[in-house]
């Protein structure tokens, strides 16, 4: 098999990963293609960089660079735009049947989700995003954030935390409403 | 007095610094035996950390459901510009 052919076939599975990082750090779906697609060229130009243990990563690492050397230049905005969250999917169960009252528990509460992960610092945003909102592990999280896994697992048990403060705090008052 | 409120201060602190990454069972960092056992231990008698672990656990999903959406479209055409890509070499 020669070396194209070889790229195509361990670079083609990790494509979902790609846009959903890529998703995550512009915030809208044509930007990130768009960065995946830039990220595609830059692997394929740097494959004799690549020492085959561990595409994913290998892929991850030139993302991250592509978005904060080529990307940041095009969107000067582009981290922090966190979009993806006041369009967000019903939380707390959404596919079970709610009863009235975790109707109005999930009206109050869904917006207030969003509002809580958005009043996070950035740092504290972007892992937590990566981690509980795209299931990504503390390795690739720590992978395309550029940053050490303890760093990554204090931030996001401290965003976490913040959350759950915050979630609290609106619970009560649609209590006292 | 409740059980939860002899227990010591600095157990229901280590716990809390634990709770995420036992929540989380993550390969990168696995709590020990001995500290599962611990922590579970903990969890058992003290209702204070046992509500707090529970809040965790809704937050961490309540937060899981708002994963994004990934465009089959854009996967596609991605695979179709890689293809094109690898055979221009």
């Amino acid at each position: 098999m020669n070396k194209p052919e070889s790229f195509r076939l361990f670079v083609e599975p990790e494509i979902p990963v790609l846009l959903r990082v890529a998703r995550s750090l512009t915030g809208n779906g044509s930007d990130a293609e768009d960065l995946v697609q830039e990220t595609l060229i830059k692997a394929f130009g740097a494959l004799n960089t690549f020492d085959g243990a561990s595409p994913r990563a290998w892929l991850l690492t030139i993302l991250r660079n592509t978005a904060h050397n080529v990307w940041r230049k095009k969107k000067p905005d582009y981290v922090g735009d966190w979009t993806l969250l006041p369009e967000n999917r019903p939380a707390f169960n959404a596919e079970a049947p709610r009863s009235a009252e975790d109707e109005v528990m999930a009206g109050v509460l869904d917006p207030a989700l969003a509002k809580a992960v958005n009043d996070l610092s950035e740092d504290f945003r972007a892992t937590l995003v990566l981690v509980d909102v795209e299931g990504f592990t503390y390795a690739e999280c720590a992978e395309i954030l550029g940053i050490p896994i303890g760093t990554v697992m204090s931030r996001r048990s401290r965003a976490v935390a913040k959350v759950r403060k915050s979630l609290q705090k609106a619970k009560e008052e649609a209590v006292r409403k | 007095m409740k059980i939860s409120e002899a227990i010591s201060m600095p157990e229901c602190h280590w716990v809390k610094a634990h709770l995420i990454r036992y929540l989380d069972r993550d390969p990168s960092a696995p709590l020990s035996d001995q500290e599962l056992t611990r922590l579970q231990s903990h969890i058992a008698i003290c209702d204070k950390c046992a509500a707090i672990s529970e809040e965790y656990r809704e937050t961490s999903e309540a937060l899981s459901q708002l994963r994004t959406h990934v465009d089959q479209a854009s996967i596609a055409r991605l695979s179709e510009s890689l293809k094109k890509l690898t055979l221009e070499d």
